[in-house]
């Protein structure tokens, strides 16, 4: 039972080293990545005086009030911010350096050094999100979840966050294989970003594409949730859609194991 | 400046670009696809809105048309300054490394060689979709494109250009005086493209006060846009403004550049 | 347009005046910082002033952070002074860049002017379009500096493949491609091997005396100054030091030279004049001044009541010399 508990520890001292060493190095860059709040911030504002104009003076329409879709566009925005990290350019920067092979030499697997880095950032996002709150209730007056729905879309956020999680580092683990990673990360994120729900709900969007976009994993990620928050998506249908995420972050969690298996294979074949 | 000094620094600019191009050539494939996600990025920009709109018909008064057109018009002005000034940024690095030195103590204009040194062609993403997005609106939208209107839409394209782009140009001058001045580069450069492709009336009194002074986004695409499809009713600022907004990027690039001259007397240099 | 009796490098009363933030300590060290307004000025010129006619070749030497990088950028025009003025070939190297960068040449030892990217050979080519060199001129300034520095063999590799020794002397011919009237070197052959040196100081020795171009070296290496240069101007602190010809310096600081001498039996030696400063196997080094007792003299003394089997005389180096001033300025 000692033995159990000890080696518990161990393991866990191990991972947060890692953790702690990247939090640090977003700490010293601290002023960027405060400034770096402006940008979100900016969007929020813009994104809620849009939406109030969009209405302009409608209180629903197709059945969606203007407050929600401002709450909408808010919290899509905070999820954004946690959900960007440097994971892709983390990775690919360490393969083109060659620093990899330190990386590789570890007593920690490749892959769990990757999630404990983005597990340091979620840490030092978490602070951030609180400061742009004040900021989005001025620019579009947040609700209040919907009845009953606290519970379900905090656990829909988490595994949002685990499916990006999944999803940035199975982007980030092509590096192996292709050298030029920067275009397409760039690409990556540009269209995530869109299909995800983070710009428009949708609902708002034509029918095919809404169609299309349900059986993509993005829409998991922030669409999912946020529906669950403002009540789009109640009781039963909510908890249909926690079950999506969790069948998709099965999916995406095993394929992320195996890839990553075989980038390491080559990297130690092809010597970093 | 006598014209013949400046037609010899035209030229070595010139000279400089080439050398620069020769250089580039071996980094093909990677640039491609930059360009295609740059583009893609901007469009997706704009298919947001268009979505939206789909379903909404109109912001303020602007039709989804109306919108295209100003957003192409922003995004060609941008595309345009972006294609001699892109190496703006690296004004920073060049002075951090002390390798800013050796643009000194050459027989050509400072300016001129830290915006010939190196080649970012991806530049030509904006500039393309811009173009793009210009060319599918001008048809559908309601002017009739006869010798003036066409002349002034160039007039306010570059004049446009001019003003986005002297804007950063005096922000970059900073750079002599203090590094770490990027954070503040980037926000201006999210407030030019988020914010100068919308009709600035949903951005309330203050709004508008402060996207027509202190960061005049409402100069590059807004007014003249607003003044070639006869948006001048509800204006907030007399309509003559709108139909001399191009002279106004004159005069901010003009001043810009002095500023530039006189900044870089403070240019301190790297190690002793 | 230049006057005639002024020297090519004139410098008057310069004066650059560094500022910097003083850091605080304790919390919020960092933040309290940023917005604090102490500064802390630090001279690194302090009113130098000196000339310097056409066809000189000076050393500019002094301890690191003495200043030597300061004055030469004021000099080739990248700084701009606090106070105090300079002309080089009559024009203010700061007010008139351009019209300066005609009639200099700058070789800066750490880094490279030469584009990274591009053989080296089409670095040459854009100087020349940059320069405005006519092409026959080209072709004369090509072929000889190709010839002197031994250039030919990697003229068309890309300057970022090539080995240290190779780019310095890429960024000589670089520098020497408009055929300038001064060429400042701001330490030219650190971190090179020797024989690179040797080309190095060659070339420039050649330059300065078949074309007449002045040179301005900032160098730690007393080789380089015992090879190339007549005059030395030295500074500590931004101010000068010493202002003139190596020889001299010598005699002013270290007037004391060495006779070493061996014996037939190991001796006692005592002779007016000289001081026995150490022996060492089975050798004597005796120091005196020249000035009190001429060499001939006392090696005349020392045979007539010794028996001397071998004597040669040692003269203090440069290197001691200026190690012996920084270090008096140091305790004072």
């Amino acid at each position: 039972m000692i033995d159990a508990a000890r080696a518990l520890y161990w393991w866990l001292d191990a991972r947060g080293g890692f953790v702690s060493n990247r939090i640090r190095i977003v700490v010293t860059y601290r002023v960027d990545a405060v400034v770096r709040l402006t940008g979100p911030m900016l969007q929020v504002v813009l994104m809620g005086a849009l939406w109030r104009a969009l209405y302009r003076g409608e209180t629903t329409v197709d059945g969606v009030s203007l407050d929600v879709m401002t709450t909408y566009v808010s919290l899509a925005a905070m999820q954004q911010l946690v959900n960007r990290d440097d994971t892709i350019d983390w990775l690919s920067r360490r393969v083109r350096t060659g620093a990899i092979g330190t990386d590789l030499a570890q007593p920690v697997g490749l892959l769990t050094q990757q999630v404990c880095g983005q597990v340091a950032q979620l840490v030092v996002k978490l602070p951030m999100v609180v400061l742009m709150l004040p900021v989005s209730l001025v620019a579009t007056r947040l609700t209040a979840p919907a009845a009953g729905a606290l519970g379900p879309y905090l656990l829909a956020s988490v595994l949002g966050w685990l499916i990006n999680s999944c999803l940035n580092l199975l982007v980030a683990v092509t590096c192996f294989w292709t050298s030029e990673l920067v275009g397409m990360a760039f690409l990556y994120f540009v269209i995530s970003g869109f299909l995800s729900g983070a710009l428009v709900p949708l609902w708002f969007m034509p029918g095919w594409l809404a169609s299309v976009l349900g059986w993509l994993p993005l829409q998991a990620v922030i669409f999912t949730p946020l529906s669950i928050y403002l009540g789009q998506s109640a009781g039963a249908a909510a908890w249909q859609a926690v079950g999506v995420q969790l069948l998709w972050l099965a999916v995406l969690a095993g394929a992320v194991w195996l890839v990553f298996r075989r980038a390491v294979r080559r990297a130690v074949v092809h010597g970093g | 400046m006598r014209w013949s000094e400046a037609a010899w620094q035209v030229r070595a600019g010139v000279i400089l670009i080439t050398g620069a191009a020769r250089g580039i050539a071996q980094y093909r494939a990677d640039l491609l696809m930059t360009v295609l996600a740059g583009s893609l990025h901007q469009g997706i920009g704009f298919l947001t809105i268009w979505v939206v709109l789909g379903r909404f018909h109109q912001v303020a008064g602007w039709s989804v048309t109306d919108i295209g057109f100003m957003y192409g018009m922003r995004l060609t002005s941008h595309g345009l300054a972006l294609l001699p000034l892109n190496q703006l940024i690296s004004l920073e690095e060049y002075v951090r490394e002390g390798t800013f030195d050796r643009f000194l103590v050459r027989p050509v204009n400072p300016l001129i060689q830290l915006l010939s040194t190196r080649i970012q062609l991806n530049t030509i993403g904006d500039l393309l979709a811009g173009l793009t997005l210009l060319g599918a609106s001008m048809p559908l939208v309601n002017i009739t494109w006869t010798a003036g209107p066409l002349l002034f839409l160039t007039a306010a394209l570059i004049g446009g250009a001019l003003l986005e782009g002297g804007y950063q140009l005096g922000l970059s001058a900073l750079t002599f005086r203090t590094l770490g001045t990027r954070q503040i580069r980037l926000t201006v450069d999210t407030v030019f493209s988020l914010y100068g492709s919308y009709p600035i009336k949903v951005f309330g009194r203050a709004g508008e006060w402060v996207l027509t002074t202190v960061v005049p986004v409402a100069l590059v695409a807004f007014l003249p846009a607003s003044v070639l499809l006869g948006h001048v009713s509800d204006l907030h600022v007399p309509v003559v403004l709108g139909y001399v907004s191009p002279l106004a990027g004159v005069a901010v690039f003009v001043a810009a550049s002095a500023f530039w001259g006189r900044q870089l007397r403070h240019y301190q240099g790297a190690g002793t | 347009m230049a006057d005639f009796a002024m020297a090519l490098i004139e410098a008057s009363e310069l004066v650059r005046e560094f500022q910097r933030v003083r850091r605080k300590e304790g919390p919020f060290g960092g933040l309290r910082t940023f917005f604090s307004r102490d500064v802390v000025l630090t001279r690194a010129v302090d009113e130098v002033s000196f000339s310097i006619e056409a066809g000189e070749s000076v050393g500019y030497l002094g301890p690191n952070g003495a200043g030597k990088s300061t004055m030469i950028k004021m000099l080739t025009g990248i700084l701009t002074p606090t106070s105090g003025t300079a002309r080089v070939a009559g024009v203010v190297p700061w007010l008139d860049r351009q019209h300066n960068a005609r009639n200099i040449g700058v070789v800066f030892g750490q880094r490279s002017q030469l584009w990274w990217d591009l053989p080296l050979v089409d670095s040459f080519r854009m100087l020349g379009r940059i320069y405005r060199i006519p092409r026959s001129r080209y072709r004369d300034s090509m072929d000889r500096l190709v010839d002197t520095l031994g250039l030919a063999a990697f003229l068309e590799t890309p300057v970022r493949q090539l080995s240290l020794g190779q780019r310095m002397r890429g960024d000589l011919a670089a520098a020497m491609l408009h055929a300038p009237r001064v060429l400042y070197l701001d330490e030219p052959t650190v971190g090179l091997d020797i024989l690179a040196k040797e080309r190095i100081r060659q070339l420039v020795e050649n330059l300065n005396a078949d074309s007449g171009t002045t040179v301005l070296l900032t160098t730690h290496d007393m080789d380089d100054v015992e090879r190339l240069c007549q005059r030395l101007i030295l500074i500590d602190h931004g101010r000068v030091l010493y202002d003139g010809p190596p020889g001299h310096l010598k005699t002013q600081y270290i007037p004391q030279r060495e006779l070493v001498v061996q014996f037939a039996t190991p001796t006692d030696v005592r002779v007016q004049g000289a001081e026995v400063s150490r022996v060492e196997n089975g050798r004597t080094w005796l120091s005196f001044d020249p000035e009190d007792i001429p060499a001939v003299t006392l090696i005349a003394d020392i045979s007539a009541r010794y028996e001397v089997t071998d004597l040669h005389l040692v003269e203090p180096g440069l290197e001691a010399v200026i190690r012996q001033i920084y270090l008096e300025r140091e305790t004072v």
